[in-house]
């Protein structure tokens, strides 16, 4: 494992800590985790052998005063993604990004929970990593910067699907997303290296993501979901302009805890740089989610403030 | 004519998530487990659904606030709460 990466792997941990504390320790802010907020840690064999791991974080937090009305709110993301693997000659990775975004609702415009929000961000992203020049090539170590802005929404028509799907698997799951995300690339590594035309050139990301839970299969009495992740890359400088693509899978057993046991499958290529083939077992540990009280558990309801819109009085 | 709370009750959960005759033991958590959901999901209600429900129904709407969407759990539990808010 390059220092480098070592030192992402424990500056990633280090800001999840922070990042809690921060969000606790500071009440006048009241900054609350959203619900993309997760860490997973990962280990197991790979496909050449060796045995892999990998730690990845993507925490949002979204403070109250950053509201506008109802109807923006900003955000503040921090993602880390670190990679090691035990193969000789293995591509070790890690990156950290940073992201400030605002979320929106359009709801006025006929949405309703089946498309109901769209986010804007800038994202900053720090990449520290291994790359083999061409097939059977050097190993070098990279260090650059990407300076992304992307936009992020729902995929419209998709609760067709979850319906279908929620009567098998008596659960209404939340609809993919779609991410969109054009980075510009600044290499800032100490010596000038001949990288290659993918790692260089500025590129364009489209991630699909979400979750399903697999109907009619339960582990232990809680049910089973399916995380998926596609990435698409495309750079946009350069000679060579074809698409890379990135696939993600898990298994996550949701026992609505939230340290979650997972079993991760990976492959294929994202911005420039290859993954090994790998499956992993791993926990994830979702935070900023409630666990709400239970059918026969309901709250009382609270005092009725206001009619919507007023009920005009007799006389 | 007097408001029907229970069948307006549906019909909000059942424009809110497309769905024409939702179960009510569908499990909805996703959309109510964090603040942001819940945020969310009070505009909704509040807003062009109350909206909605003043235009197309004999009932009328009286506002949520997001911290009572934390107990719900099933598609029933947001029709239940929901019947509590019409008059």
């Amino acid at each position: 494992m390059s220092p480098r990466t070592a030192f992402a792997g424990i500056g990633l941990l280090a800001s999840v800590v922070a990042s809690n504390v921060f969000a606790q320790e500071l009440p006048g802010l009241e900054w609350q985790p959203l619900s993309e907020s997760e860490l997973s840690l990962a280990f197991g064999p790979q496909e050449d052998g060796g045995f892999g791991s990998n730690l990845k974080a993507d925490l949002f937090y979204s403070p109250d005063q950053a509201r506008v009305g109802d109807m923006f709110a900003g955000y503040l993301g921090l993602k880390g993604d670190a990679h090691w693997s035990s193969a000789d000659e293995a591509l070790n990775q890690s990156s950290l990004s940073l992201q400030l975004g605002v979320w929106t609702m359009l709801n006025g415009a006929g949405f309703m929970l089946a498309s109901p929000a769209v986010e804007l961000y800038v994202d900053v992203r720090q990449r520290y990593g291994q790359f083999q020049d061409g097939a059977g090539g050097e190993i070098e170590n990279v260090d650059h910067t990407l300076t992304g802005l992307g936009a992020e929404f729902q995929v419209p028509g998709s609760y067709i699907l979850l319906n279908w799907l929620s009567r098998l698997s008596k659960e209404r799951d939340q609809p993919p997303i779609i991410s969109v995300t054009h980075y510009w690339n600044r290499d800032q590594s100490d010596q000038a290296q001949d990288l290659p035309d993918a790692l260089k050139a500025d590129e364009l990301l489209v991630q699909l993501h979400g979750q399903l839970t697999v109907p009619k299969l339960k582990l232990a009495d809680a049910p089973v979901r399916l995380q998926y992740e596609f990435g698409f890359t495309k750079p946009t400088t350069g000679n060579d302009r074809a698409w890379q693509d990135f696939t993600k899978l898990a298994l996550v057993i949701d026992a609505g805890d939230e340290i979650k046991p997972a079993l991760i499958y990976s492959r294929g290529e994202q911005d420039g740089l290859e993954y090994d083939k790998r499956l992993l077992l791993g926990l994830l540990w979702s935070f900023g989610k409630s666990e709400g009280a239970g059918s026969e558990e309901a709250a009382a309801p609270a005092e009725p403030v206001q009619i919507v819109p007023p009920v005009e009085s007799p006389g | 004519m007097p408001c029907n709370k229970a069948v307006v009750a549906r019909q909000i959960v059942e424009r809110l998530f497309r769905d024409p005759g939702i179960d009510r033991d569908i499990r909805i958590r996703q959309y109510v487990d964090t603040k942001k959901e819940r945020v969310y999901l009070t505009h909704v209600l509040n807003g062009p659904l109350a909206t909605w429900i003043t235009e197309h129904t004999e009932c009328r709407w009286v506002t949520i606030k997001q911290e009572e969407l934390e107990p719900v759990v099933t598609a029933g539990d947001l029709m239940d709460l929901c019947e509590e808010h019409l008059v």
